[in-house]
């Protein structure tokens, strides 16, 4: 059971180069085929079936019934062309095909169809089944035997009832997606229309919705638990016999059940935020306004804002801490010494000076922490007498930008400038230790 | 000290002492809004109310507990300093409170996306009047410069509301999640009374200030 890599799936889609096409009418149309082969014995129709069912989209969408055959025909040969629909005989062109729906064509008409939710019940039983055929593979492992066993009792029937049963609960939790969201919809849709009115029953249908939620997250999270278990020891069992296959089936399986747990975690947090949301609203925003007054004069204010007076909301604003600071705290500026060079006779192309800034700024970061804040100005200056002011000049800037990302500014309140040697001035720029 | 279970304050210097006070106490002084989201600093605000009233008062500033449950601070005086929000910010406060109050959002955890503020806001004053406001002009109108000017007001007044703790911005959604605090924007609409007199009184409380329009352009 090896899973494409998502590369492999996307380039092998790709080169199928399948397009799916589904307007309303072929819709409609798909879902009464799939309705027909539910309620009658029959697995397949015939074509005159399949124009019995497009007339009943003729009437509906409300077609020009002249046009209704050629239109009954050209959905027939759409659906076939996109693989929902496949012909199951083998009869030539001159006797009328049997049809059924081929699995995409039955997954969409299922989805268009009642979405089958996860209830207590039906997890219950799923979970019975799970739990009943892994005791069983549990016993075939353990009693060990040739390939054949290996392959009829336990990959096989791990591949296909194990993984087909938890593909049940995945399909239902889909289905549960899906009626949440109405569920969260028509809340929504009530509150609109009714407001205050509304709040008993969108209560109700919440609480509801939260036990039902909160059930079926304690039983999955129980049986998870025990499945899982069961799973280990199966899985010790297939190492033991080296039986590879057995091995990547029980990975599947885990696979499977660590997405409905995930799947239960995750929506029981989601609904129990949402569940907190509208009880917020519901106190914070009906409550305070039972009739909507404020709502309606609130948005009346706004189409008359300015119109005649421009109001605005006051709110506190302390201006930055002042750092009183006494004369003796400002270094004075010192004056280096040093011969000048003679000057070049040409420019010369020197490419990118490399400087050392790696050489120091351990130096400083060991500083920084330790008093916990470094002064631009005295770096500079203690540099000052190993470089050249060309380097000074470019190291400034470069320690500058470092300084700022080790640390935090302080806020410029000397905005005096120093001088550098003979040819730079800068101005201080202190940084502290960020807090951890 | 206190832990978070059972943090009840006896006197000021109780208050004062807790770790969480510093934090607190600079939101509230730079104009923050502090609400029942923030739980642990709401919940010492409520505890410690009462001596930070008394706290504040030196500073010629008042506590303030709004109603939906969010706390701010108020200066009266000059000692601490005070500002009023920008144009922009009252209007985008303004539709983002209308906005709170529909239940569509309620789906997407509250979250307002930015689109949605302003197809309201142009929905509400009308293309000219928000032009007018966000994207004043001395000579000639050109739609597209008006377009970026209000689009750049907008995403300001929402950087400066999120900084007073008013709403929450959701960067990866392109879109704002308005806290308890928003309220305040209601404040004037709050009851039946005439507009006029609710801002009459709200301005005796420190909460609002007026300005005509003419003035407002020429700022």
């Amino acid at each position: 059971m090896k899973h494409l890599s998502v590369a492999d799936s996307i380039a092998k889609t790709w080169s199928l180069d399948f397009t799916l096409q589904l307007d309303r009418e072929d819709a409609a149309f798909l879902a009464g085929i799939h309705t027909w082969l539910a309620i009658n014995p029959d697995p397949t129709l015939d074509e005159e079936q399949l124009r019995n069912i497009y007339r009943i989209v003729g009437e509906v969408s409300h077609t020009d019934p002249a046009s209704s055959a050629q239109r009954a025909t050209s959905a027939i040969a759409r659906l076939r062309e996109q693989r929902l629909m496949v012909r199951t005989d083998t009869a030539g062109v001159i006797r009328g095909g049997e049809y059924s729906l081929s699995l995409m064509g039955n997954a969409i008409a299922e989805w268009f169809g009642e979405q089958e939710g996860l209830t207590r019940k039906s997890l219950e039983i799923i979970m019975t089944q799970i739990r009943a055929g892994l005791g069983q593979i549990h016993l075939a492992a353990e009693a060990g035997g040739d390939d054949d066993h290996w392959e009829s009792q336990v990959s096989g029937p791990l591949k296909l009832t194990v993984a087909q049963l938890i593909e049940g609960i995945e399909r239902r939790q889909q289905g549960m997606d899906v009626q949440q969201e109405q569920i969260r919809e028509r809340i929504e849709a009530t509150l609109e229309e009714n407001w205050f009115e509304a709040v008993m029953s969108c209560e109700n249908l919440l609480v509801t919705t939260s036990e039902a939620l909160q059930e079926l997250h304690k039983v999955l999270m129980h049986e998870i638990e025990g499945m899982s278990s069961l799973l280990s020891e199966i899985e010790d069992l297939c190492e033991k016999g080296s039986r590879a296959e057995s091995v990547e089936a029980i990975d599947h399986v885990r696979r499977q059940i660590e997405r409905i747990g995930a799947w239960g975690e995750n929506r029981f947090a989601t609904w129990s935020e949402y569940y907190q949301n509208v009880h917020e609203f519901i106190r914070s925003v009906i409550s305070v306004d039972p009739d909507r007054a404020v709502r309606t004069r609130l948005r009346d204010a706004i189409k008359g804002y300015g119109r005649p007076v421009l109001w605005f909301l006051r709110v506190s604003d302390q201006g930055p801490y002042i750092h009183l600071r006494t004369d003796s705290d400002i270094r004075p500026a010192q004056t280096v010494e040093r011969e000048l060079k003679p000057a070049e006779e040409e420019l010369e192309e020197t490419g990118i000076i490399s400087l050392p800034l790696d050489r120091i700024v351990e130096q400083i970061a060991e500083k920084l922490r330790s008093s916990g804040r470094v002064e631009l100005l005295d770096i500079l200056s203690g540099l000052l007498p190993d470089h050249t002011f060309h380097e000074i000049y470019i190291l400034a800037g470069e320690l500058a930008e470092w300084l700022i990302r080790q640390g935090v500014p302080l806020p410029l309140h000397d905005e005096s400038w120093y001088r550098l040697g003979k040819g730079i001035e800068i101005q201080k720029l202190t940084v502290r230790q960020r807090k951890s | 000290m206190h832990n978070d279970n059972d943090r009840t304050y006896h006197s000021l210097d109780q208050v004062i002492l807790d770790p969480l006070f510093p934090g607190v106490d600079h939101r509230l002084r730079t104009g923050g809004h502090i609400d029942m989201d923030d739980i642990r600093s709401y919940e010492f605000l409520l505890q410690a109310e009462p001596f930070l009233q008394v706290f504040y008062e030196g500073y010629d500033c008042r506590l303030v507990n709004g109603q939906e449950g969010y706390f701010y601070l108020l200066s009266e005086g000059d000692l601490l300093g005070h500002r009023r929000l920008s144009g922009a910010e009252m209007l985008v406060g303004q539709v983002l409170a209308l906005l709170r109050m529909d239940p569509a959002y309620l789906k997407k955890a509250g979250q307002i996306p930015v689109e949605q503020i302003l197809s309201h806001l142009e929905m509400l004053l009308g293309r000219q009047r928000l032009a007018e406001l966000l994207a004043p002009r001395t000579r000639g109108r050109d739609a597209e410069m008006d377009n970026k000017k209000i689009r750049e007001a907008v995403d300001k007044a929402i950087n400066g509301l999120a900084r007073l703790g008013f709403i929450t911005i959701e960067r990866a959604t392109e879109s704002v999640i308005p806290g308890r605090s928003i309220a305040r924007f209601t404040e004037p609409v709050r009851d039946a009374r005439e507009m006029s007199l609710a801002l009459e009184e709200l301005i005796k409380l420190g909460e609002v200030e007026l300005d005509d329009e003419e003035q407002q352009n020429e700022n």
